[in-house]
């Protein structure tokens, strides 16, 4: 999967996905899943998947009516040691629509090596994929690299929400040392449409600017690419957050991406929002509410 | 004319009298105000420069580096593509106009001097920075001196604003620009030693504090 890196000689990171993983198998521990949706018979399928060490799917379902497949994606050990790469490839043939998810947090421990796990999405013309997976939990010394690397073909639409949670303050743990480091690149038909790149050191000055995260612990970025997105998105996804409690929310309608954002104490918090955020999105381009996978609840 | 390379063309290029508009724009500034997190002098500072050394010169002043040097090599493939990754960088609809805008202001008065690569891109929308990297490239600047003069003439426009804004007595604003003389050459050097994977660092806050604006009741500023 070397597409986004043919068409923009900056993006050297992204060079890197799709070739051999050349990690030591003594020092992490590589996974890999490989997911491919198809239409047929009036509902997406999971038509292939491939998977290497800890990274598998239970069953799909389809709880909505036009046949959209949900997933939970299952990283069993729960927790991302050093030197550990996880690399999750989802891929949707024209008009597959797939929901994914996790049904727990992920974490990346203390560590001196780094640690990575880079989604690579690529959606068909007419597919949609929501990519809304439960929280990441960067502890206090770890080396983290988030990816998510996004090809749209056509009218292809993603929607998908990075939620990252520095240091445990429950457990009074500042994020006073190591670093995170999250990418979201998003092209359509080889053009970048999205480009986010955060990186923020443990202990760094950044982590109290208020241009930075403002003394919050938890950030969340939720991106609705879309080719049918109008002026008045932005101010249904507002309408739907309503007043914000816990935190602080942002909307923005870009040429060709709606952005949410999240700043606060909870990733329960950012995960509410981004979902009332969700649901105005679904109503506005696919004229259907949105559909919370159960797992959400327990 | 002064001679190429001369600083004469780089004063001229980051003077507030370049017809751009920058004066008009305050890049979240003006909602940072409203919030509450920008109040006074020491808030101003910490803002202005904070976006400058950990935001602007890791995107716009990385890419203006290798704009230069596609321009320099005659790639102008790669010029566009630099462009159209700093434009899918930009964090907010109202960030994203202000780059248009500006851009397309300043490649206008390149064309309307006759500078050959602005004519050539006179069909393209360029983003403020390769159009700042067009006008530098035809007068010859040393690309250091190029890096330099755009992030100034970002921290002395944001001053501008937060004067009006804060609002702040022209003293302390002249303080700040002081102060942004050691954060700016720190800020150049990180951005002249970044690798490609270390490009861009979104600044959550002011990405957040650009969104509200749009909403933002009363407004002085267009971004």
């Amino acid at each position: 999967m070397t597409l986004i890196s043919a068409d923009r000689s900056g993006f050297s990171t992204a060079a890197k996905v799709g070739l051999p993983l050349s990690f030591d198998d003594q020092k992490g521990w590589d996974a890999e899943l490989a997911l491919e949706f198809e239409r047929s018979h009036g509902a997406t399928r999971l038509m292939r998947r491939h998977h290497r060490g800890p990274l598998m799917v239970q069953r799909p379902f389809h709880p909505e009516n036009d046949g959209t497949c949900h997933v939970y994606v299952l990283h069993p050990p729960g927790g991302v040691a050093g030197g550990d790469r996880l690399d999750l490839r989802f891929t949707l043939a024209s008009d597959a629509r797939c929901v994914l998810t996790t049904p727990g947090a992920a974490k990346f421990y203390r560590s001196a090596t780094g640690a990575s796990q880079c989604n690579t999405v690529t959606v068909a013309s007419g597919g949609v994929c929501e990519y809304l997976p439960q929280e990441t939990i960067v502890f206090s010394g770890a080396q983290a690299a988030l990816e998510t690397l996004v090809s749209l073909e056509g009218n292809a639409t993603y929607i998908g929400w990075d939620i990252v949670c520095l240091g445990r303050p429950a457990a009074k743990e500042a994020f006073d040392s190591g670093s995170v480091t999250q990418r979201i690149e998003i092209i359509r038909d080889g053009r970048p449409i999205w480009f986010e790149r955060i990186r923020l050191d443990g202990g760094s000055p950044m982590l109290a600017a208020p241009y930075a995260l403002a003394g919050q612990t938890v950030f969340g970025t939720m991106i609705c690419a879309s080719t049918d997105l109008d002026d008045t998105v932005a101010d249904q996804v507002r309408a739907a957050v309503g007043q914000v409690k816990d935190g602080l929310f942002s909307v923005s309608r870009l040429d060709d991406v709606l952005v949410c954002r999240y700043l606060g104490p909870q990733a329960a918090a950012a995960k509410a929002l981004f979902a009332h955020a969700w649901d105005a999105m679904r109503r506005a381009l696919q004229d259907k509410p949105s559909c919370p996978p159960r797992i959400w609840a327990t | 004319m002064p001679a190429p390379g001369s600083m004469m063309h780089l004063l001229r290029l980051t003077s507030p009298s370049l017809p751009v508009g920058a004066f008009s724009y305050s890049r979240g500034l003006e909602s940072a105000v409203q919030h509450g997190w920008v109040k006074d002098e020491e808030s101003a500072r910490a803002w202005i420069l904070g976006v400058l050394e950990h935001s602007f010169a890791a995107f716009d002043g990385a890419i203006l580096l290798r704009m230069m040097t596609a321009l320099a090599a005659g790639d102008v493939g790669a010029f566009r593509r630099l462009d159209a990754w700093l434009a899918s960088g930009r964090e907010s609809r109202e960030l994203q106009l202000e780059d248009r805008r500006m851009g397309a202001a300043l490649l206008q008065l390149l064309i309307d001097l006759d500078v050959t690569r602005a004519k050539d891109c006179s069909n393209d929308q360029l983003g403020y920075t390769a159009a700042f990297a067009l006008a530098a490239d035809h007068w010859a600047l040393p690309v250091g001196e190029a890096l330099r003069g755009l992030m100034w003439s970002m921290v002395e426009s944001q001053v501008a604003a937060a004067i009006r804004l804060v609002p702040l007595g022209q003293t302390a604003g002249q303080r700040i620009l002081i102060a942004a003389d050691a954060v700016l050459e720190r800020a150049a050097t990180h951005a002249e030693n970044l690798p490609d994977d270390a490009v861009g660092n979104a600044a959550i806050g002011m990405a957040m504090a650009s969104a509200w604006h749009e909403t933002q009741y009363s407004r002085l500023f267009r971004s």
